[in-house]
């Protein structure tokens, strides 16, 4: 802070420090620097006195009683939500994986169960067998390796957990013209798509919004 | 019981010890607010809202001093409150002499004098809210609540040099408003 401003001739005391002058929070030194300007310089006295007197004018303002009690009801910790915690604090954090890890162990369980097939919700697949001849067919699947002759023309179904295919055996290998239009199932049932997404999409969030709170709670 | 074991008291859940506290701050509190925001309603509001918060967040407050912690709490209340308004105050000087915000007449004080310190009052309270918002709170911390540099930075953690700087420029504004009511005003102003 300096003592003097360069803005007038001559050099006056800076304004602020006129003011802390008022308030006696200069060093030694310079109150009796201050002391022995003020004495020789008019402009700068005079502007100490216009100063004291807006000092004194705002220290005299009246309190003002407060116009009621702002005690808070009691007992407080019927409506002040955990005042010892803050919303960030472990046991909210706890839940909140919980709820992650829980999400998560459903999504898994709903991708394993629709990949084996055991929840066999989708609809069953037509075999369209050949033209010409009765054909023996083996399904692999449930039961593994079943055999099963189909007549010509007709349709069976396949169970569509299993990975359905369709073979020709040796002795009628040539003697049929068996066409089966049947697309093998991948394993995955695309009727639990919306499930498997929106657990997908809950625990990324409640992963990210865990990992957030994580960072936010250490930062403090 | 002593500040310190009141509040340890407060931090255990001790409604009534908190309370104690409430009473002991309510009308320095009070008065700080409704110089910030020259309303006795909003005033009450920030005052209530204060202690509230404070209560809420007494866990943070490990140590130190609780009377800046909880003043820092009622400046931010105010300053939040003036940001939502976003306009100037437009309290006339009417309107806050009807708000009686100004202590009764003392037995030595002539009705006379009584009149020209309300008015004074008055026009002091409504010129504090042509003050730009941070000189304003430093005034009314420093110059009509007594807190001393020190204290007024740790409420408004700034640094003390920040404090005198803005108390300079607020004390000098104070000084060219005030020199326009110069009936209101003690001798110096009259004869200046």
């Amino acid at each position: 802070m300096k003592l003097f401003t360069r803005s007038s001739v001559g050099g006056h005391i800076s304004q602020e420090m006129v003011s802390v002058f008022l308030d006696g929070a200069l060093s030694t030194k310079e109150m009796s620097q201050v002391d022995l300007h003020m004495a020789s310089c008019e402009v700068c006295a005079q502007k100490a006195d216009e100063l004291r007197s807006v000092i004194s004018v705002l220290r005299a303002m009246p309190t003002v009683p407060a116009p009621r009690s702002f005690a808070i009801p009691v007992p407080a910790r019927a409506w002040v939500p955990e005042p010892s915690r803050p919303w960030w604090s472990p046991a909210p954090l706890m839940g909140l994986r919980a709820a992650a890890a829980g999400a998560a162990i459903a999504l898994a369980i709903v991708l394993a169960g629709d990949i084996s097939g055991g929840f066999g919700s989708s609809p069953d697949v037509p075999i369209q067998v050949g033209l010409t001849e009765p054909a023996s067919l083996i399904i692999s699947g449930t039961p593994a390796g079943a055999e099963k002759s189909l007549p010509l023309g007709e349709d069976t179904v396949v169970d569509p957990g299993t990975s359905a295919a369709v073979e020709i055996t040796a002795d009628t290998l040539g003697s049929a013209d068996i066409q089966p239009s049947l697309v093998v199932d991948d394993g995955f049932t695309l009727g639990l798509w919306p499930l498997e997404l929106g657990l997908l999409i809950l625990v990324v969030a409640l992963g990210g919004y865990n990992f957030v709170l994580r960072r936010r709670s250490s930062s403090l | 019981m002593d500040e310190q074991t009141l509040l340890q008291a407060s931090k255990d859940g001790d409604a009534e010890a908190y309370n104690s506290l409430v009473l002991h701050y309510q009308t320095p509190i009070y008065n700080v607010a409704l110089r910030m925001v020259g309303e006795t309603a909003v005033a009450e509001d920030i005052t209530q809202e204060t202690f509230v918060s404070a209560y809420r967040a007494l866990h943070t407050f490990a140590a130190g001093n609780f009377r800046a912690w909880l003043f820092r709490i009622a400046t931010n209340a105010c300053r939040d409150h003036l940001r939502s308004a976003h306009v100037r105050r437009n309290t006339s000087l009417d309107a806050l002499l009807e708000n009686q915000t100004f202590s009764v007449s003392s037995d030595e004080e002539s009705p006379e004098d009584y009149v020209v310190r309300r008015e004074l009052s008055g026009f002091i309270q409504e010129s504090l809210t042509h003050l730009p918002e941070d000189q304003r709170v430093v005034l009314i911390l420093v110059d009509i609540q007594a807190f001393s540099y020190e204290e007024a930075a740790q409420i408004l953690k700034t640094p003390v040099g920040t404090v005198k700087s803005r108390l300079s420029r607020a004390r000098e504004a104070m000084r060219a408003i005030l020199s326009t009511q110069r009936e209101l005003l003690p001798g110096q102003f009259r004869s200046g």
